[in-house]
């Protein structure tokens, strides 16, 4: 469906999908990527588990 | 190693952070293995863990925005250093040695560990986060919480999404229900205190519904145009500015004689056409149609 979009019309999509983006501010998105901390730890935690399971 | 031994902040943080999960971790390992579980040997072996992350779990939060980040750091640890590099979508040259860039792909790759893939979801879907809170008009501390929230859940749910590709209408649903809980949570105090019985919020489902699909494909073309060489790049983002640069600016900066940059722009975009980011739109936007109830998990 996008296929038939002209030039004209990409550039605006992509002009909105830039504002988008610039509108999110770089607080945001710090806080989503340290979200990512608790990913490792909770591996972490996981893999404590079952060393202590075997001990 | 413990490095913020000559730091007091540093160290009564670390104290802080222990005296607050050390037993919560105690707990989960008991629940864990019910009953048959040595404590000491336990608690011995997490702390062990802890000091090996020290450095990592004490860095202060960063403040690029004059937020106030203490009531986040105590709550998620910093990466340190290795997040601070300024967001640029359009230039990174950072990106992970992901062949296959498709939602799902990420998910699996983040869900295995791997950091960059992660950072590429946040690169992608933050921006539709931030439209839906900003839907509910909550202010920043209330938009900080509700997105600590959506994004400590997907973390936690990440392996356990039974569509991955459908992770843009599940973040939405998850941001708009954190959102509606916030609203409804001050509308319940403001009403117990002054009676007044207004300005709340209520975000219709179809406009939820809209704001998933004009999100995703914000995120697709952005992807896209990441995909693309980095001339292209240039040339799409020195159109795309606001205002835009003149052909003139375009080609004192970029070298491109003033009568190519139709032809280039046309090519850019045909090239934009042909990328896999964008091959992906038409089928992405079938399988956003999950909402309703609790979100597949």
């Amino acid at each position: 469906m996008y296929d038939g979009w002209d030039d004209e019309r990409l550039l605006t999509a992509l002009s909105e999908a830039m504002k988008e983006r610039q509108a999110v501010p770089s607080w945001f998105v710090e806080t989503a990527k340290n979200a990512y901390a608790w990913h490792n730890i909770d591996a972490e935690l996981a893999q404590l588990t079952y060393d202590s399971n075997i001990d | 190693m413990m490095t913020g031994k000559n730091d007091d902040a540093a160290s009564s943080r670390e104290d802080s952070f222990l005296a607050e999960l050390v037993p919560q971790v105690a707990e989960h390992l008991a629940e864990q293995h019910a009953g048959d579980f040595d404590a000491d040997a336990g608690r011995t072996r997490f702390l062990t863990w802890l000091a090996a992350h020290a450095t990592e779990l004490a860095a202060p939060a960063k403040d690029p925005a004059g937020t106030d980040y203490a009531k986040s750091a105590g709550k998620v640890p910093d990466h340190g250093p290795s997040v601070t590099a300024p967001v640029t979508p359009l230039t990174r040259g950072n990106k992970s040695a992901l062949n296959d860039s498709s939602v799902a792909a990420l998910v699996t790759h983040a869900t295995q560990g791997d950091q960059d893939a992660w950072y590429e979801l946040v690169e992608r879907y933050a921006p539709l986060v931030y439209r839906i809170c900003t839907r509910y008009r909550l202010s920043s501390n209330d938009i900080e919480d509700v997105e600590q929230n959506v994004w400590l859940l997907l973390v936690e749910q990440l392996g356990k999404l039974r569509e991955p590709a459908a992770l843009p209408g599940w973040l939405a649903t998850i941001t708009a229900r954190e959102c509606l809980r916030v609203v409804t949570a001050a509308h319940k105090t403001e009403r117990q205190g002054t009676g007044l019985d207004d300005s709340v919020v209520f975000v219709d489902d179809t406009v939820i519904d809209q704001e998933i699909l004009a999100g995703e494909r914000n995120a697709v073309l952005r992807a896209a145009l990441a995909e693309l060489p980095p001339r292209c790049q240039q040339l799409l983002s020195m159109l795309l500015s606001d205002p835009p640069h003149s052909y003139a600016e375009i080609h004192a900066k970029l070298g491109i004689p003033v009568g190519s940059i139709g032809p280039q722009r046309a090519r850019c975009l045909d090239r934009l056409r042909r990328s896999s980011a964008f091959a992906a739109l038409g089928e992405d936007e079938i399988r956003i149609d999950i909402r309703g109830g609790e979100p597949g998990v």
